[in-house]
């Protein structure tokens, strides 16, 4: 029932009956990577050496009528080497009330500074810790209803107040069939200059975890831009989470249970533009157990640089090193990608 | 709190936190917003160019503002969110189309929450749909080509004619809106047009007495300028529209200047001349760096780009 809802909003956006010039905008990105990791493959976790077809992403967008626009994005998932095809993002809005504009789909809440971003759009290869640790490798994303508003203020000043079916499985999966997870969001943006800008994000969201306790999970957000020339520009980003972290017992292993702990998670990069092809980045990450001082905490430290030759192609290579005090020996890893999207390329968000 | 408790305290609340999360929020938010009195209109264009359109056949009966500045590549606009609180008043929003602000519009016209704005309603506008186009790209057009404008070229305003053509569909825009003062509009709109048309004949007496037959560009925003003037355009020092230039593509400009006498360079102040300097110290060239998008008035920025075609003709930098 719910493809059937997916498929009726794609057809709604893609207006199939009309002239070219009001065909839906359309765009595949596609992204291909190699891995090198000391971890290696049989380490356990997810990181797989060599070539793979990380995701390909096909957006369809187009305003439906003068009252609604439309929007979807389909994701081709390589997971273990099985492909998964998975609506990331099918929604309605509107365009035709002032001050206020009704989202209703599935798509990523506006949460955090990263939530929304598609993996073509990290700034990374690979996601934030501030997203995946807390709502796992596919982030947050939900069914339900937004409601953004714009105040009139001086500066932008943009709230969102959000509901949802309570779905994520890291975060907000009770397991009540009609269990809502409640998501408020602030955005102040000021101009420092013509050139630069400081934005600041509030988000705090609650829903139930699988083991049906209270979930308050509260993000902030401080993000400085300057845009020295057309060929230089800095990006410098700091963002913290804090969630419940669930555990669920291994059945294979006698003695263990479901327990939860409180995480806080921080991830401060910085991106910097140095000619007009080329990015050099840096990215400083710690997941902690908050309420346990003794807990030693993960960190993960990368370092990006980037060839950007177009807004269509980019290639990346990227280094981390991810320092877990479970495993054995501090992770080093390499990572190059090849960014490419053909078609239509939407505008990413400031 | 148990399983049985939670599936209790959602058959009791869970309609009404539907309420809490989405209505409630919403009316509080809405209820707030009324109307304001409106006076003068208030436009926000895309360029400087257009907005200067704006302002002089509007006169004291709008109020402009541009989202790029002076100086600023139209092409390449971060959508910045202060664009949206910009836009969130305004009556008109005003595009020069094309395609020429693909990259960042729909973004910005989307997240200022405006109705009047919108595609398809009264208060957009596109310029470039009331001027005949040239480099209409025929075939397939694929990124190949770099940035190629699909629907043609959208730097129109520097042909003086066509420039004339928009000014009148702004005069219409105007009128369509605000149509209590409409002979205002038309009286302005008029004045401004015989203004541009008196320069056009010393403009391109000036342009043939500096004897400068052809030129190289960097990108292609000057082709209705060089046409309109009657000059031949060499080349471009952008290989293809939005890549930079290659040491090939500069090697084979050198021979081509060479062989075809170029003796003038306009680059364009919102791209770097770093290739253009190259380009003079081999060839000979000289070198003018010039705006495209109105700095104060139109036939200002028509009149200093004439004046560089001079330079370039007396050999001054």
């Amino acid at each position: 029932m719910r493809y059937l809802f997916y498929i009726f909003i794609v057809f709604l956006a893609s207006n199939s009956f009309a002239a070219n010039k009001t065909n839906p905008d359309i765009g595949l990105n596609t992204l291909f990577t190699y891995t090198s990791s000391t971890e290696g493959n049989s380490g356990g976790g997810e990181t797989t050496n060599g070539f793979a077809f990380q995701e390909a992403e096909l957006s369809i967008s187009s305003n439906i009528d003068t009252n609604f626009r439309g929007s979807a994005i389909f994701a081709f998932e390589n997971e273990g080497g099985e492909f998964h095809f998975v609506p990331e993002e099918v929604f309605v809005e509107t365009l035709s009330i002032d001050s206020v504009t009704f989202r209703l789909g599935k798509f990523y809440p506006f949460f955090g500074r990263s939530n929304q971003w598609h993996t073509h759009a990290f700034p990374f290869i690979d996601a934030n810790q501030t997203r995946e640790q807390i709502f796992g490798e596919e982030g947050f994303n939900e069914v339900g209803l937004s409601v953004s508003y714009l105040a009139p203020t001086p500066w932008y000043l943009e709230f969102v107040a959000q509901v949802f079916n309570g779905d994520n499985e890291r975060a907000f999966a009770s397991g009540v069939n009609d269990d809502v997870v409640g998501v408020y969001y602030l955005k102040s943006l000021w101009d420092l200059s013509g050139d630069s800008t400081l934005e600041w994000n509030l988000s705090y969201a609650h829903g139930r975890t699988q083991l049906n306790e209270q979930n308050d999970v509260y993000n902030t957000a401080l993000t400085y831009i300057n845009k020295f020339s057309n060929s230089q520009k800095l990006i410098l980003t700091s963002e913290y989470t804090q969630a419940q972290y669930v555990l669920i017992a291994n059945e294979d292993v006698p003695g263990t249970f479901d327990s939860t702990f409180r995480t806080g998670v921080s991830s401060t990069w910085v991106q910097f533009q140095f000619l007009k092809e080329w990015w050099a980045q840096a990215r400083y990450e710690v997941v902690s157990n908050i309420l346990n001082a003794s807990a030693e905490d993960t960190t993960k430290t990368s370092g990006l640089i980037a060839y950007v030759p177009s807004e269509f192609s980019a290639i990346r290579l990227q280094y981390d090193s991810i320092d877990d005090p479970a495993a054995d020996e501090v992770e080093q890893r390499v990572i190059l990608q090849l960014n490419l999207t053909t078609g239509f390329h939407p505008a990413h968000s400031y | 709190m148990s399983r049985l408790k939670v599936r209790e305290f959602k058959k009791k609340g869970g309609r009404q936190l539907w309420v809490a999360y989405v209505l409630i929020p919403t009316l509080l938010l809405t209820v707030g917003f009324s109307l304001e009195a409106r006076g003068a209109l208030k436009v926000v264009a895309t360029t400087t160019t257009l907005a200067s359109f704006f302002q002089e056949v509007g006169g004291d009966r709008v109020e402009v503002k541009s989202i790029t500045r002076k100086n600023q590549d139209p092409h390449y606009v971060e959508a910045k969110p202060s664009y949206m609180v910009i836009l969130r008043q305004a009556d008109l929003f005003a595009s020069v189309g094309l395609d020429l602000e693909v990259g960042w519009i729909g973004l910005i016209q989307r997240g200022a929450k405006n109705s009047r704005i919108q595609e398809g309603q009264p208060g957009f506008f596109e310029a470039g749909n009331h001027v005949e186009v040239i480099e209409v790209p025929e075939g397939k057009v694929d990124r190949s080509q770099g940035d190629v404008h699909p629907y043609g070229n959208p730097h129109f305003h520097l042909d003086p004619m066509r420039a004339i053509k928009a000014v009148q569909a702004v005069e219409a825009k105007l009128v369509e809106l605000d149509p209590k003062s409409k002979e205002i509009y038309l009286k302005r709109s008029k004045d401004f047009q015989k203004r541009i048309a008196s320069k056009i004949d010393l403009w391109k007496k000036r342009v043939k007495a500096s004897g400068v037959k052809n030129v190289i560009t960097y990108h292609k925003s000057l082709n209705y300028f060089i046409r309109f003037f009657g000059l031949e355009k060499i080349g471009n020092i952008e290989p293809k529209p939005g890549v930079p230039p290659t040491a090939k593509h500069i090697i084979g400009l050198i021979k081509l200047m060479k062989e075809k006498k170029v003796l003038c360079i306009l680059n364009e102040s919102y791209f770097e001349d770093t290739a253009a300097r190259r380009l003079q110290k081999v060839t000979g060239a000289h070198v003018e760096i010039v705006d495209v998008e109105v700095q104060s008035y139109y036939t200002e920025l028509i009149d200093s780009l004439v004046r560089s075609i001079e330079a370039c003709g007396k050999g001054r930098n």
